[in-house]
């Protein structure tokens, strides 16, 4: 798990502090299917639904985070 | 003073430029666990609308409801593990309301949510502040909420762990009466979240939440046999510290129209349950309008430092508690549990035609069907009646959405 973080804090680094993709470029990007938490009221219910079941919850991190889309 | 006003005075001209989305969403969902002797049914109908007030202001407003009935076991140990469930039925109402405030690339915002339901009451605030950064490409948020709960409880003051009353039913709750209590639950939740676009087809997040609750957290109906003929209500730790890892990585795959996702979560608490979560998702357009989804999700967990199995050699009825803590809550107990799921979106955009029934940008009707077969791993957990067969959880859900 700590190797899969290292490197996702490493690829995202990598992205960081520049234009890493244009405006003109993100035609996929702001395809629905591109946005995980497209649809908040289904996530929402499924954390209400699995953190009533299951031990662990959290690590959604704060709602309403980017898609990265213009 | 004069610098700063002229700073605000450009945030607020780049926020006119930003807009968020008018919007109502409703959805209906079905949980359920269908075993013989301790079904459950949860109803869960849920409400939002977020309208923009002002180009760089919105408010949103939101209602669930759980519709609860079924049964299940009072006290925990091995004999009342497989036999004696007791019928329950409750209803939970929540109500939201919020405001963002979008200011150039950031925004902040701020809501508070009330529920209640016959045994419990919860007052919470959520604050957050999220900012856009490099083009889009980076997005930064910060959150933190505070709930202020309260769960109905016997007046068990004074009186040892393996002493403790159970409460019998809600009856008399948060009414005043005579031998019934309001034990406080005060839960800190913190969390951040990092949004990432690596290149044109591919966005990552990691996100984490760290939470602590302080208070009564045991179920106060439930019970746990201890030492062979002792039955005191399930005692748990007053403080739990939480936290969670996610990682999120989602591709493009331009050719076929759909795209992947993957998901990863690890997560600790102080009670010392540790799990993991890994997930794979395909999204495909089928068809302009017709939006497939097709999920696999696993889960797996360790168990609490205080669970003691009924099935096992040094169960609470032959030992009794682990220090003062005992439970009967199966979240306690190791498993693991996979999820397969299904989902279909018609969606349809407002063209050059018209608007979608004459006032809509866009119209989301989707619904959803999730199989989830939960697998102990120690002999007799509490409601193991619930993991009979090969499907233990199912999940349906109807929703429609409209965008203005």
């Amino acid at each position: 798990m700590k190797t899969i973080v290292l490197l996702f804090v490493i690829a995202g680094a990598a992205g960081c502090g520049r234009y890493a993709v244009r405006a003109d470029e993100k035609e996929y990007l702001a395809d629905r299917i591109m946005q995980p938490d497209y649809d908040e009221m289904e996530l929402a219910n499924d954390q209400h639904v699995l953190s009533n079941r299951e031990g662990a919850q959290g690590g959604y991190g704060a709602a309403g985070g980017g898609c990265g889309c213009n | 003073m004069r610098r700063l006003a002229r700073i605000l005075m450009l945030l607020l001209a780049a926020a006119a430029v930003a807009r968020a989305e008018d919007k109502v969403e409703v959805k209906a969902e079905y949980f359920t666990e269908p075993a013989n002797k301790e079904a459950l049914h949860v109803f869960h109908p849920a409400v939002g609308v977020n309208v923009d007030a002002h180009p760089n202001f919105s408010l949103n407003f939101g209602y669930e409801a759980d519709v609860v009935t079924g049964a299940t076991a009072r006290t925990y140990g091995a004999m009342d593990a497989i036999s004696s469930a007791t019928k329950f039925s409750d209803t939970r109402h929540a109500f939201h309301g919020g405001a963002e405030l979008r200011l150039g690339p950031a925004a902040v915002d701020a809501g508070y949510t009330y529920a209640f339901e016959n045994d419990y009451r919860s007052h919470a605030i959520d604050v957050g502040a999220k900012v856009d950064l490099w083009g889009k490409n980076t997005t930064f948020r910060l959150g933190y909420s505070h709930n202020f709960d309260s769960v109905c409880d016997v007046d068990n003051k004074g009186a040892a762990p393996t002493e403790r009353r159970s409460l019998g039913s809600s009856q008399g709750c948060f009414k005043g009466m005579v031998g019934l209590i309001e034990e406080p639950l005060a839960i800190d939740s913190y969390a951040m979240s990092w949004t990432q676009v690596l290149s044109p087809i591919i966005v990552s997040d990691l996100s984490a939440t760290f939470q602590v609750l302080d208070g009564f957290q045991s179920n106060p109906y439930r019970r746990v046999r201890l030492f062979g003929t002792v039955e005191a209500q399930e005692s748990e730790p007053l403080l739990r510290q939480r936290v969670a890892v996610q990682a999120r990585l989602r591709f493009a795959i331009v050719r076929a129209r759909g795209a992947l996702g993957v998901l990863g979560r690890f997560y600790y608490d102080t009670w010392g349950i540790k799990a993991g979560t890994a997930e794979l998702s395909w999204e495909q357009w089928l068809h302009p309008q017709l939006l497939l989804r097709v999920r696999g999700r696993y889960y797996q967990q360790g168990r609490a430092l205080f669970y003691r199995d009924a099935g096992e050699t040094l169960s609470y009825e032959s030992v009794g508690p682990v220090g003062q803590y005992f439970t009967g809550d199966r979240e306690l107990s190791p498993f693991r549990d996979y999820l397969a799921g299904v989902k279909l979106a018609w969606v349809r955009n407002a063209d050059e035609h018209g608007k979608v029934l004459r006032w809509f940008e866009q119209m989301d009707l989707n619904f959803k069907l999730d199989l989830i077969d939960y697998q102990p791993m120690t002999p007799l957990p509490p409601n193991q009646p619930r993991d009979v067969g090969l499907v233990n959880a199912l999940i349906a859900e109807l929703g429609l959405a409209l965008r203005w």
